[in-house]
């Protein structure tokens, strides 16, 4: 086993020092999100240290063995003393953790609507008009009121995030409109700032008798702005005599988006990877064939000045459209490539034997009746109905209710996230440290240690399948962390969802596991 | 041969043995040492030898007809530690090495091993030594122990392989070393490339595979893993090897699976194999997933053997060009048989060549695989041929280095992996599969395909330089 760890000036650039017959204490570190961490020192006079220290751009460290990449990443952090030098480099997913990302994707609320003013266009006139946003966007006429000919205008707009990166591409809506004849009910799109560049994007006029219709489509030309608007185009002056908001346009289901192709995680996870590439191009690859598509609309995403990582993790969770909904992992790997995949589709199952276990057991992480959260479009508090595993019910003899909120004004997306984490958590995941001496596949054919990696599955094969109704949990188990130690050939597994508070000890497994 | 025990730098020398006339100044008491022996690391890192370092302690006494003359001899000793030190923080002097043989050995040469500095305790320096007069040796006399870290193997005379006959590139080549080597020795394997057109440049990323034994290499053709989509194809213009490749064309997105094909000649105790591709992406905006399938081999017992998975590696458009690909490694408990690959397009419409593959057995400290960055074959307009060398360094520098000489130029090569090449028994063989440009290899500005020659020397290594 030789492992090499070298230094380069930039991902696939000019080898700038080989360490691997230097470094001292190497290792290697991998998480859900592929490389983690990677560290060693080395011993090293101070002027070697500060050419390393000192150097500009951003150095890549490879530790590979035979042709195969075990861990890359970026060189972040450089300390040294006057007799060592120690080196800590970040995995290539802290590449979505450095850029700030704003957005519009898609809504269907209608709250976030505003009147357009009088001071923002001379002839929009809202205090002639009965205007509301109650679950809908209605324009009504008001009793007495004058409104002249293409003139005074009653208007709902929507502006996109400033400098947000995304422009409106497409609205869909149902429509009713009882105006007078000749009135007319619209859409316009504006291409700058400060309803610049106006043009109407649909309109009706009324001939008299209400119109309607259902699931408009309109695509817009790239606006940053949008309105729905009414006014008279009758030809003359007209003083309208009937009751409030009797006469009116009334859009309802309303739903926006900045694209006109689906509105999914992966669709959105591809334009974030396109963004951090566009400000840090070295850092990210541009291959996106390991993007994977959950197929799980999302109505309601607006991200402003967020982290890329952030917004992934929170798509990750999401889960997709399976019954039941599977957990999905985002990760870097080789390569700089972005993979957004069911979590562990990629990952390989290794058989371990261990000589010393430390087991943690709690309920505190079990949730197995679970109802979701979140707010409609009326901007109302809704609960959906929970959902009950009575199986896990009868494992541990209890009920354990949690509420998951859901950032969505969908109810169909809140359930996927409320049977999404029931799935997670219905089950108690023990909670152990293992380290690992040898690896193997189901074949027993042995592998190096460094080759488990997270989101991969281990089985502890020398721990009897018979000795308990509940040893699977305990035998196997996913990665959630690995860490390699060169200097020792060793590797610690972290199983996923670790625990915390009060745990009992296991000792040696073939004296102290309770039957 | 009578012991020899000196610390030298080539020019400076400090002679342990003592001699009442041609070395008065040092002596090392009867029985009072004897060389470490090292053990293997335990560190995965590679680099440097697979040895530990070890802490030579030797204790000796420093003599001088007078008191200053001892006092000179101290220094001079004290110097040549204080070098090695110096050389190991990079300073630009020769480096320090402790020579050593046995008496009654039957190496025509002392062994080496490189000093790499004081180890705690050592007596050379920062200690008040007391002075004496030794009334048997009639001369003054001081005991000081030296602690020294030293590299863990005996390095001992260069033993030069025959060097191996010529062939186009990416050819498994064999060359044979006169001795056996029982202990893993530090190797520079060199490769002479012949064939360049004067004044030409060219660029190639390759991979160089070697191993102890061509059953522990081989090459595959990928046209004899033809299947339905996975067409036999003649290329006359880019140098596949046997002038064909194999011709992935995808219908669909949903994966393909070649013909499996045996795996002759591989050695078939092996349990771990890697496996490296030539391929080319005919698309900018197609991707292909590539896996390698192994059926284990015979010893796995009777019955259909089960075939074990790789794992997915993606190969992008980012390059449309010919590019070494490694499709990761697989294990076994009892020996492969049989080979496949799987393919799985991200869209239609494109296609992916398979030039052919390598497998190098990798459960041996004798194989290896280096990646080959950015190589720039500048031939003057004299130039024709250039020298690929992953040199050791084990006696000269604490790290190995690559580099490639055209004439009187040598220039330092980018690479991945440990290039701290070890060899026993008497067999190199290598490969280096070398895509460039256009071409599955690399090849002149006529098209004829460059040539290459293998040849290593190495430095036999000794745990225990008693031999």
């Amino acid at each position: 086993m030789a492992l090499s760890t070298i230094l380069y000036d930039a991902p696939g650039g000019n080898l700038l020092y080989d360490f691997s017959g230097l470094a001292e204490e190497l290792e290697c570190s991998t998480n859900g999100h592929g490389f983690r961490d990677c560290a060693f020192w080395l011993p090293s006079p101070i002027r070697q240290s500060l050419r390393v220290y000192d150097r500009p751009g951003l150095p890549w460290l490879v530790t590979s063995w035979k042709g195969q990449t075990v861990w890359e990443g970026r060189l972040n952090r450089a300390s040294l003393t006057d007799t060592d030098l120690k080196l800590q480099a970040l995995g290539a997913w802290s590449a979505y953790r450095d850029t700030l990302y704003t957005a519009f994707w898609s809504t269907t609320s209608v709250t976030d609507f505003e009147q357009v003013e009088t001071t923002q266009v001379a002839n929009r006139k809202p205090k002639l008009y009965t205007m509301d946003l109650n679950t809908r966007i209605f324009i009504g006429l008001t009793k007495n009121s004058a409104y002249g000919t293409s003139a005074d205008v009653g208007e709902y707009y929507l502006d996109t995030p400033h400098s947000g990166s995304r422009a409106f591409q497409q609205v869909t809506f149902a429509y009713n409109v009882d105006l007078p004849t000749g009135w007319v009910a619209a859409l316009n799109y504006y291409t700058s700032s400060g309803f610049g560049g106006a043009a109407v994007a649909w309109s009706v006029t009324s001939a008299g008798a209400p119109l309607s219709g259902v699931n408009v489509t309109v695509s817009i030309p790239a606006g940053v702005t949008i309105g729905f608007y009414i006014y008279n185009n009758s030809g003359a002056t007209t003083t309208y005599t009937g009751e409030n908001g009797a006469k009116f346009a009334r859009w309802t289901d309303v739903r926006v988006q900045s694209t006109t192709a689906s509105v999914t995680a992966d669709n959105i996870i591809k334009d974030l990877r396109s963004a951090v590439a566009a400000i840090n191009p070295t850092l990210v690859a541009s291959d996106t064939s390991l993007i994977q598509a959950p197929a799980v609309d999302l109505p309601d995403e607006l991200y402003l000045d967020q982290r890329p990582a952030d917004i992934m993790n929170r798509l990750a969770g999401i889960g997709d459209s399976q019954t039941p909904p599977r957990q999905w992992e985002i990760a870097v790997w080789e390569g700089r490539r972005l993979a957004f995949r069911p979590q562990g589709s990629a990952g390989r199952t290794w058989y371990v034997d261990v000589d010393r276990l430390d087991i943690e057991r709690s309920l505190d992480e079990l949730a197995n009746s679970v109802y979701a959260l979140y707010r409609d479009t009326a901007g109302d508090d809704v609960r959906t109905a929970a959902s009950t595993d009575a199986a896990s019910v009868a494992q541990y003899g209890l009920t354990r209710q949690e509420m998951v909120s859901a950032r969505t004004s969908n109810s169909t997306l809140a359930l996927t996230q409320r049977n999404a984490q029931l799935q997670d958590r219905k089950t108690v995941k023990p909670s152990t440290r293992v380290p690992i001496q040898a690896l193997y596949d189901g074949y027993g054919a042995r592998y190096p240690l460094f080759y488990a990696r997270a989101n991969d599955t281990i089985i502890i094969r020398n721990i009897p399948s018979h000795l308990s109704a509940t040893i699977d949990r305990i035998r196997s188990f996913r990665l959630a962390e690995t860490t390699y130690r060169a200097h020792t050939d060793s590797l610690d597994g972290v199983p996923e969802v670790p625990l915390s508070s009060v745990a009992f000890l296991l000792g040696r497994i073939d004296s102290h596991i309770p039957i | 041969m009578g012991t020899i025990l000196r610390l030298t730098d080539g020019s400076t020398t400090v002679n342990f043995v003592y001699n009442k006339n041609s070395n008065p100044g040092y002596l090392i008491p009867r029985d009072a040492w004897a060389p470490v022996i090292s053990r293997l690391r335990r560190s995965t890192l590679g680099g440097r030898s697979p040895y530990e370092d070890v802490i030579e302690e030797i204790s000796v006494m420093v003599l001088g007809a007078t008191g200053a003359q001892l006092l000179t001899n101290l220094a001079t000793l004290t110097s040549l530690v204080d070098q090695a030190v110096q050389w190991t923080q990079g300073d630009r002097i020769s480096p320090v090495k402790l020579e050593f043989q046995a008496n009654g050995s039957l190496l025509l040469n002392p062994t080496s091993a490189l000093i790499l500095g004081r180890a705690d305790g050592d007596e050379t320096s920062g200690v008040s030594l007391k002075i004496g007069f030794n009334d048997d040796l009639k001369c003054f006399a001081t005991t000081i122990r030296l602690r020294l870290w030293r590299r863990g193997q005996w390095l001992g005379a260069t033993d030069s392989s025959i060097i191996s006959s010529s062939a186009n590139i990416s050819n498994v080549q064999s060359t044979t070393f006169p001795l056996t080597a029982t202990v893993l020795s530090p190797t520079t394997l060199s490769l002479l490339i012949t064939g360049f057109s004067n004044s030409t440049t060219t660029t190639m990323n390759g991979t160089l595979l070697y191993a102890a034994s061509t059953s522990e290499l081989i090459v595959v053709e990928a046209e004899t893993l033809a299947a339905s989509k996975f067409v036999l194809t003649a290329d006359a213009t880019t140098k596949a090897r046997g002038s064909q490749y194999l011709r992935y064309t995808p219908t669909t997105t949903a994966g393909d699976t070649s013909s499996p094909v045996d795996l002759l000649g591989l050695i078939s105790t092996t349990k771990l194999i890697g496996v490296y591709a030539l391929v080319r992406n005919n698309s900018a905006s197609v991707s292909y997933q590539v896996r390698a399938n192994a059926t284990l081999g015979s010893l796995m017992g009777t019955g259909t053997p089960p075939t074990v998975n790789g794992q997915y590696t993606t190969v992008d458009g980012t390059s449309t060009s010919p590019q070494v690909v490694n499709l990761g490694t697989l294990a076994s408990p009892g020996g492969f048989a049989r080979l496949s690959l799987t393919v799985i397009a991200s869209a239609t419409g494109s296609s992916l060549d398979i030039d052919y593959l390598v497998i190098v057995a990798l459960d041996a400290k004798t194989s290896g695989v280096i990646n080959l960055q950015n190589v720039v074959f500048s031939m003057g307009a004299s130039n024709s041929s250039a020298t690929l060398a992953i040199s050791d360094r084990s006696l000269t520098d604490l790290t190995p280095a690559v580099t490639l000489a055209v004439g009187t130029t040598t220039n330092y090569v980018t690479y991945t992996d440990d290039v701290y090449i070890l060899t026993k028994g008497q067999t190199l063989v290598a490969m280096l599969m070398a895509p460039a440009g256009a071409n599955f290899r690399m090849a002149n500005s006529s098209g004829t395909i460059v040539s290459t020659q293998l040849s290593a020397t190495r430095r036999i290594a000794y745990l225990t330089p008693g031999q």
